[in-house]
């Protein structure tokens, strides 16, 4: 990569220097995360709970990952340093496909949330494994890349 | 909703087109370095370019305008979900041929040529299943 004099990259969408889209981002990682287990829960059970707890989870986690995105593709846009990584690129195209299955997942329960094999629960796994891959390239960009963290005096 | 549509399929354009691309062009520079070692030195900027300011923002709107395409004709089905799969082929097409320009960019060009070779196979192939999925719809 080319090696800038810059050491840390700062991200635009901050409040008070904080960066947004690593502040937003956990929650809808942690409710697709959450969505797998649920989903074997159901399997296992057989308690309705668990699906509707599913429909939830699927839910919270496609939406606020959209509302996080839309923080994390302001900051890929607007800053140049950013915008010239390759990793930034490949972080955003991984957590825009997940999203993308994410939403398909959701609206696949919202008609019927017990109907979970065989699309419901595939999509569940396969977006819980893009959110690693997602995940491993946002921490390049933060703890190789620098980005959003402050070491250096302004 | 045409315009939508329309939006989709011209950024799929373009995300097809620089996909097939970058294994090309990867392949070019490989057999450039390997009879030129005086060009090793620095390798020239155009495959970031392409891939940070024409690939991967096509990709990213493709993949959103697709979205909510299926969001607003209310499609779903089995063959979507196979589409998404074939689609997810593409990405990881995608994210190879990144990791080859860093590589490329770093001079490490060790199994450059069998990797761009294969994504050059594979992406088209991805490519087929998602046209086929979306054209024939062959299960509910």
């Amino acid at each position: 990569m080319t090696r800038s004099k810059q050491r840390n990259i700062h991200s635009r969408i901050a409040i008070g220097g904080h960066p947004l889209h690593p502040t937003l981002i956990h929650f809808p990682v942690a409710a697709l995360m959450g969505l797998v287990a649920s989903d074997a829960g159901y399997l296992y059970s057989g308690d309705e709970f668990w699906a509707r707890a599913s429909l939830w989870l699927a839910g919270v986690g496609a939406l606020g990952g959209w509302f996080a995105s839309v923080a994390g593709v302001l900051d890929l846009v607007s800053v140049r340093s950013i915008r010239n990584l390759i990793t930034a690129w490949c972080h955003s195209i991984v957590a825009v496909m997940l999203l993308s299955m994410a939403t398909l997942n959701w609206f696949f329960r919202l008609g019927s949330p017990t109907d979970l094999l065989p699309w419901g629960f595939t999509l569940s796994v396969v977006t819980a494994g893009m959110i690693a891959l997602a995940g491993i390239l946002g921490g390049q960009l933060v703890y190789e890349h620098a980005v959003g963290v402050e070491v250096e005096d302004k | 909703m045409p315009w939508l549509k329309l939006l989709h399929i011209v950024a799929l354009l373009f995300w097809c087109a620089t996909l097939v691309y970058m294994p090309a062009l990867l392949l070019q520079e490989c057999g450039r370095q390997r009879n030129a070692p005086s060009l090793q030195e620095r390798a020239p900027p155009a495959p970031r370019m392409l891939f940070t300011y024409l690939a991967t923002p096509s990709a990213l709107l493709a993949i959103v305008s697709g979205t909510l395409l299926f969001l607003v004709y209310a499609l779903f089905g089995g063959w979507l979900v196979v589409k998404l799969m074939a689609v997810m082929g593409m990405v990881f097409a995608h994210l190879a041929c990144g990791w080859l320009i860093l590589r490329l960019e770093q001079g490490y060009m060790a199994w450059m040529n069998t990797v761009a070779a294969g994504l050059a196979v594979f992406a088209p192939l991805c490519m087929l299943t998602v046209l086929t999925m979306v054209l024939a719809k062959p299960f509910d």
